[in-house]
């Protein structure tokens, strides 16, 4: 059931409705993010690679 | 008139004397000319020289200052690629972790046995406030700097997280019940004695 049995204490319950979509959109976000951050680490290493090697 | 001859020296000196002045008037001028030419070439070769000089040096110090302007070139593309690349992994690394936390609210919601009779759940409330937000701040300060189109994609996943964090029927008063609280609470009551 998820609330407290002591009088006049709230319960804390999270809704359901929606819970699924709400949270697959933020996996989507997060995964584009992800993918995201992993091309500006290659670039950034590629620049990095780049650099180290013209120094020597 | 008779022609002059030769008698003596004095008497030939006296004769051609304005000859002899004129031939020394135009040697001391050519020889004048003559001076002051080489006179005045030793001071072309020797400002030529000093310009020479000068180019030289000039020249060594542009190419001194070209060689520390590409190295001051060199260290800031480097710093600024080692700066972008750590913030990348930050972004990296909090979205794995955004991902694991997801994967663990789904599981905890899952396991509340959320069903059609059921519209809350204490479980759904732990799952939706399951997520940490690790490194968020940090990042939203990065991307000033860094974020270009991540700073929208990372403010609209924050939003996200947020309303899907909100979403519960807790009383706004922390420890006093809301109505909406006691409606679900009703509602699952119902759905029990119906069972």
């Amino acid at each position: 059931m998820g609330y407290s049995g002591d009088i006049g204490v709230a319960p804390r319950l999270g809704l359901h409705e929606g819970f699924l979509d709400q949270l697959g959109t933020i996996e989507a976000k997060a995964t584009t993010l992800h993918g995201e951050a992993l091309t500006g680490m290659e670039r950034a290493k590629a620049v990095l690679v780049e650099t180290d090697t013209s120094e020597q | 008139m008779t022609p002059w001859h030769f008698t003596t020296w004095l008497d030939l000196f006296d004769h051609w004397q304005t000859g002899i002045a004129g031939f020394l008037a135009f040697a001391a001028g050519f020889g004048t000319i003559l001076v002051t030419m080489i006179i005045a070439r030793r001071q072309i070769a020797a400002s030529r020289e000093d310009a020479d000089r000068v180019i030289a040096v000039t020249r060594e110090q542009t190419k001194v200052i070209a060689k520390q302007t590409a190295t001051t070139v060199h260290l800031e593309r480097q710093r600024a690629a080692g700066e972008r690349y750590a913030f990348h992994a930050t972004i990296w690394a909090a979205m794995e972790r955004v991902l694991l936390e997801a994967s663990e609210a789904k599981s905890k919601f899952l396991s509340a046995g959320a069903n059609e009779n059921t519209t809350t759940s204490k479980q759904a409330y732990e799952a939706r406030r399951h997520f940490s937000k690790g490194a968020f701040p940090e990042l939203r300060a990065a991307c000033v700097r860094y974020g270009g189109r991540i700073t929208r994609d990372l403010l609209e996943l924050e939003r996200d997280i947020d309303n899907f964090a909100s979403r519960d029927l807790g009383s706004r008063e922390e420890g006093r019940w809301g109505i909406a609280a006691i409606s679900a609470l009703l509602h699952d009551l119902a759905c029990m004695r119906g069972s």
